[in-house]
């Protein structure tokens, strides 16, 4: 059976954020992550439609780049970014996630998933596959985006 | 009805096969309708009318958008650290 990380106890439940996660992962450390830092994701991301909860560990603060954690199984994460602080000039596609999300186009936000070769300089965001993310239910999916503008592997660094 | 189940490679896969005219379609649940729209050398068009929630991709789309899903996977948290760091000297460099 996957660990899971809501083995937390019910004491300390009511006492901490309602909601909130206690994460224990062997290369994450063991986090307590606050409700509003829990995304429900109800068909997972493709090629994964076993993982339905994560959570946004931020990598630095302030910086455009996190950690989504598995909560079914917190040894599982992807490294991902806000593609509109990465990638200049990128037009998230507010409407058309309003629509899959049933959400408020205000209440849309994005990630998207970032690919991180050995040469660290090279590292790529999917601009096609976008998480797209309400952010008043915490409810997210990905996308699928036909905009021959992006690709699946755009450089972020611009002199990689 | 004339579908009829055949057993697929996995055991609990099976697989309904209907024939189609041009122009009829096929229903999935009550909200997903299919038409076969033409037939041209080995190629078929089909029409799909779903719920926008309801994610329609080729089956190599999905292929790609996996493969990319799993380059995203995590192996060594260190090295998006570093990524952040090198994002953030160069967001600098740009800015001064």
């Amino acid at each position: 059976m996957p660990r899971t990380a809501e083995k937390l106890a019910p004491a300390r439940r009511t006492r901490r954020n309602e909601g909130s996660a206690r994460v224990s992962s062997q290369r994450f450390g063991d986090r307590e992550v606050p409700a509003d830092r829990i995304l429900e994701v109800p068909e997972g991301l493709v090629g994964f439609p076993q993982h339905r909860r994560f959570a946004r560990l931020e990598c630095r603060a302030g910086s455009p780049f996190e950690w989504l954690l598995s909560l079914e199984d917190p040894e599982l994460a992807f490294a991902v970014g806000d593609p509109s602080r990465l990638v200049r000039g990128y037009e998230a596609p507010r409407a058309e996630a309003a629509v899959a999300l049933h959400a408020d186009v205000d209440d849309v936000e994005f990630l998207a998933l970032v690919a991180i070769p050995k040469d660290v300089r090279r590292m790529t965001i999917d601009l096609v596959a976008p998480i797209a993310i309400d952010r008043r239910r915490r409810v997210a999916r990905q996308l699928l985006v036909s905009d021959p503008r992006w690709d699946a592997a755009v450089p972020i660094l611009r002199r990689a | 009805m004339d579908g009829r189940g055949v057993r697929g490679a996995g055991a609990r896969l099976t697989m309904l096969v209907l024939t189609r005219k041009i122009g009829e379609t096929i229903r999935i649940g009550d909200e997903i309708t299919v038409r076969v729209l033409g037939v041209r050398g080995g190629q078929v068009s089909l029409g799909f009318v779903a719920p926008a929630n309801v994610r329609i991709f080729r089956e190599e789309v999905v292929r790609s958008i996996e493969k990319q899903n799993l380059e995203a996977v995590v192996t060594d948290p260190g090295r998006l650290a570093e990524a952040a760091r090198i994002w953030e000297d160069e967001a600098d460099a740009e800015d001064g």
